[in-house]
């Protein structure tokens, strides 16, 4: 078949000449040690630098809820999404436990809106490196966590991300999200990294975002209740993506590595005794319509009793606490400031039981 | 595990090291066992079924080598051939097939990762050990040559006769290769992350609702795909290259700067290279190639570009764009023809006037080709194009907004990439300096890329 060059498909194959040999490895070291040593030297520039700080207090929840918490830490944390941020008052959990056990005990909120399970290992870790360490944690769960929203890369906040993490995100993501537990790494290791979303933006508006600022120990209030009719309407609208993602029918299913983050989250709790409650987070009624067979709810639930019991740690579904309506919802997910109160007494005496 | 993400470096520092602390002897076992981790972290059916077509191949390959009889040969041969492409055919155009005939439906079916690229190579390995080759001396050798992960996903589409000896004679340390294979795979991020995936959202934009958009926007729209498509490409197969340079295995060069070309022989002479090599061996010359009449020159250059514009997927708009391509060389190759012996036109093509106008001319034809690859349909392709009827400046009040300003600045970049690639300065210089101004080197293209670069988890390619 040999044919002379054939127009016009003829495509050579090597544009460049081979660059003259250099045996050995030296040379291509030095200019890899090079590379490392700028590349570590910019990190650790910008570590000891006001910017990383004051960055980290601007960035948004989980940085800034981690910065506090170093601070005033706390004998019970809770956390979750914005049902648990918006759920938790401190102060009148700390007022209710007192009255119910005698002891005083702080609370802080580390709830972060649209939160998710690489989020939780990540406050786990925080909160488990603190001295001393919190009596209990509530990890507050919700049903479409187990079937979304377990990737790293669109946790949205890797600000926050600390290297003693990365262990556990790499034993948790390694063999469903290889793509995960490398990001998790790099994360881990530069602060740069981790902020850059942050530090580009400010840089871009040639400004710092202002300071995140909490209420009370980090909650924050949705403001007084709403009429009913307004409640109705914002809460069945919030439902349909929440049962899109939970559709088996459209493929939905529990994802397997949503679980891991948990059991990752609890195991590095327990390892410095903290005691753990895995809480279902409360929701207004609205959005029960989903909790049928066509839908991941059993499933949702039927993992949460096998985490429960893995780990010994007690599962307290929340779904649907008797103490609170509709009304106290501002919408489908989110209790109103009047609410927050009554949940929050409501949740201090089932969990003064647990507290040590 | 994509060439972007943060655990294809941890992987590919992993099997950098692997490579050369371990004896040459180890070379084929530690690539082996790094492609095929690679392949199934995508999931493993999919390795599934590349390791049944590998296996199938490597069986069809062994009897061809074994056989003598001519006609077992050229069975063996033609049921290799119809197994791999017809498992091709199966995943990746069954149902395109199938919308044409009234009635009848077919199952989706998910298109397996890097499937397009690896059965052409499957195939070429057929061919060449049918025309005599030697081929693989054993089913790992032949699965790694296949997996081998730098070329498995998207290419370049490597023969066997390339990669099977390196693979035997593994080459020592050699610091000026391993440097150089560095470099190519920073350019490659470079190009991916800062222009490929900057250009992206704004070429997506205009494709996705150009009704919205004035004449100038679309026209930068076009822009921006042309420039999305290159470098997306073409970084990949930069990260490709340079990691395999890295391992000690050279794989071929695939793209040289395409829109400098002066004509559209030129342009196919650096796009894609590896494709039009293999669909010059394997369709055009077995076609007839140029051995023919003028007319069946024309006609097979046109079948193959037609194909070769169905090779990247199922949809009309691609095999548009293929034959849009054939008829452009057809017509090429009839100006040559006819303008060869004109001493004006002999004179024209050494000024450089010229070169400036063909290389301009090339590049709209090229764009307007990208027009029917990108758009979703043929419709929405001429619907785009109508945008460009109305007035190219837009109607005054008109205030351009942020995302084409920012698009105008990468297009910018897009042309200091030609410029600068087109003269080989980046390897010049990384070959020219010393090693630690060489690690300066390196270290600000991380640095630019920290700045810069936009995130798209993949590459256009996975997809054809």
């Amino acid at each position: 078949m040999a044919e002379p060059v054939t127009e016009p498909l003829a495509a050579p194959t090597k544009i460049d000449a081979d660059p003259a040999p250099d045996p050995g490895a030296t040379s291509f070291l030095t200019s890899l040690l090079v590379v490392v040593v700028v590349l570590a030297g910019i990190e650790l520039f910008y570590r000891d630098s006001p910017i990383d700080l004051q960055l980290r207090k601007g960035s948004g929840h989980l940085a800034t809820k981690e910065l506090e918490y170093a601070q005033i830490g706390g004998d019970i944390v809770t956390t979750g999404n914005s049902r648990m941020y918006h759920a938790i008052r401190p102060q009148v959990m700390t007022d209710e436990l007192q009255k119910v056990s005698g002891k005083s005990l702080t609370v802080y909120n580390f709830g972060i809106p649209s939160g998710s399970p690489p989020m939780f290992l990540m406050i786990a870790d925080a909160v488990a490196h603190h001295k001393p360490p919190p009596k209990l944690f509530v990890l507050g769960v919700a049903a479409v966590q187990s079937s979304c929203c377990e990737e790293l890369a669109t946790a949205g906040a890797p600000f926050g991300m600390n290297w003693s993490a990365v262990p556990y995100f790499v034993k948790a993501a390694w063999w469903a999200s290889p793509e995960d537990a490398g990001l998790a790494v790099f994360l881990g290791a530069s602060r740069l990294l981790s902020g850059r979303a942050e530090l580009l933006t400010s840089i871009h508006e040639l400004q710092m975002a202002p300071e995140t600022k909490f209420m009370d120990r980090g909650y924050w209030s949705m403001g007084g209740r709403v009429s009913p009719a307004q409640q109705d309407v914002r809460a069945k609208g919030r439902s349909i993506p929440y049962a899109d993602a939970m559709d088996k029918s459209k493929g939905a299913h529990i994802h397997v590595v949503t679980h891991r983050y948990y059991a990752q989250a609890i195991e590095l709790l327990q390892r410095v005794g903290t005691k753990v409650v895995i809480l279902g987070s409360p929701q207004a009624r609205q959005l029960d319509w989903y909790h049928d067979d066509k839908h991941t709810y059993a499933e949702y639930l039927a993992e949460m009793k096998k985490l429960s019991d893995t780990y010994g740690v007690p599962f307290i579904d929340m779904n649907d606490p008797p103490v609170i309506k509709n009304e106290d919802f501002v919408d489908g997910d989110h209790l109103s400031d009047p609410g927050a109160e009554i949940f929050s007494k409501y949740l201090a005496d089932e969990l003064a039981k647990y507290v040590p | 595990m994509a060439f972007t993400g943060y655990a294809f470096v941890i992987f590919f520092a992993l099997v950098f090291g692997a490579r050369w602390l371990l004896p040459s002897r180890a070379t084929q076992p530690v690539l082996l066992v790094a492609s095929v981790v690679f392949y199934l972290a995508w999931g493993w059916k999919l390795a599934l079924l590349l390791g049944a077509l590998t296996a199938v191949t490597y069986g069809a390959g062994h009897l061809l080598r074994t056989r003598t009889d001519l006609r077992q040969r050229k069975i063996v041969l033609a049921v290799g051939i119809v197994i791999v492409l017809g498992t091709l055919a199966t995943f990746k155009y069954a149902e395109f097939f199938a919308s044409y005939v009234p009635g009848l439906k077919v199952p989706h079916l998910p298109l397996p990762l890097g499937i397009s690229f690896y059965v052409f190579e499957m195939i070429s390995y057929l061919v060449d050990v049918y025309r005599g080759d030697a081929g693989a001396k054993s089913l790992p050798e032949f699965l790694l040559y296949v997996s081998y992960f730098p070329h498995l996903i998207a290419g370049p589409i490597v023969r066997a006769s390339e990669l099977l000896p390196q693979l035997r004679a593994p080459k020592p340390f050699d610091s000026a290769r391993v440097s150089e294979g560095m470099f190519i795979m920073l350019t490659g991020y470079a190009k991916k992350m800062i222009l490929a995936d900057n250009l992206g959202p704004y070429a997506d934009a205009i494709f996705l609702h150009p009704e919205n958009f004035n004449s100038l926007e679309v026209l930068t729209g076009i822009a921006a795909y042309t420039g999305q498509i290159f470098c997306d490409f073409s970084g990949y197969t930069d990260i490709a290259r340079g990691g395999s340079m890295m391992l000690g295995l050279d794989l071929p060069e695939n793209f040289d700067y395409p829109y400098l070309s002066r004509s559209i022989t030129e342009f196919w002479r650096r796009w894609h290279m590896t494709l039009s090599r293999w669909l010059r061996d394997y369709l055009y010359i077995p076609l007839g190639g140029n051995r023919g009449s003028e007319l069946a020159t024309y006609r097979n250059l046109f079948i193959t570009m037609t194909l070769g514009g169905l090779w990247h997927g199922a949809r009309i708009t691609f095999v548009i764009w293929g034959a849009y391509h054939g008829v452009l060389l057809a017509i090429h190759k009839l100006f040559l023809g006819a303008t060869k012996r004109s001493t004006a036109w002999k004179a024209a093509r050494e000024h450089l006037a010229y070169d400036v106008v063909a290389t301009l001319g090339t590049l709209a034809l090229v764009m307007l080709g990208w027009v029917f690859f990108r758009a979703s349909t043929f419709s929405a392709a001429i619907t785009l194009l109508h945008r460009l009827e109305k007035p190219f400046w837009p109607a005054r009040g008109w205030i351009p907004p942020k995302l084409l300003d920012q698009t105008g600045w990468y297009l910018a970049g897009l042309v200091a990439l030609h410029a600068a690639g087109g003269y080989r300065v980046g390897l010049r210089a990384n070959r020219g300096l010393p090693p630690a101004a060489r690690g300066l080197f390196w270290a600000s293209i991380v640095v630019v890329l920290y700045f810069l670069a936009s995130s798209s988890p993949t590459f256009i390619y996975f997809y054809f």
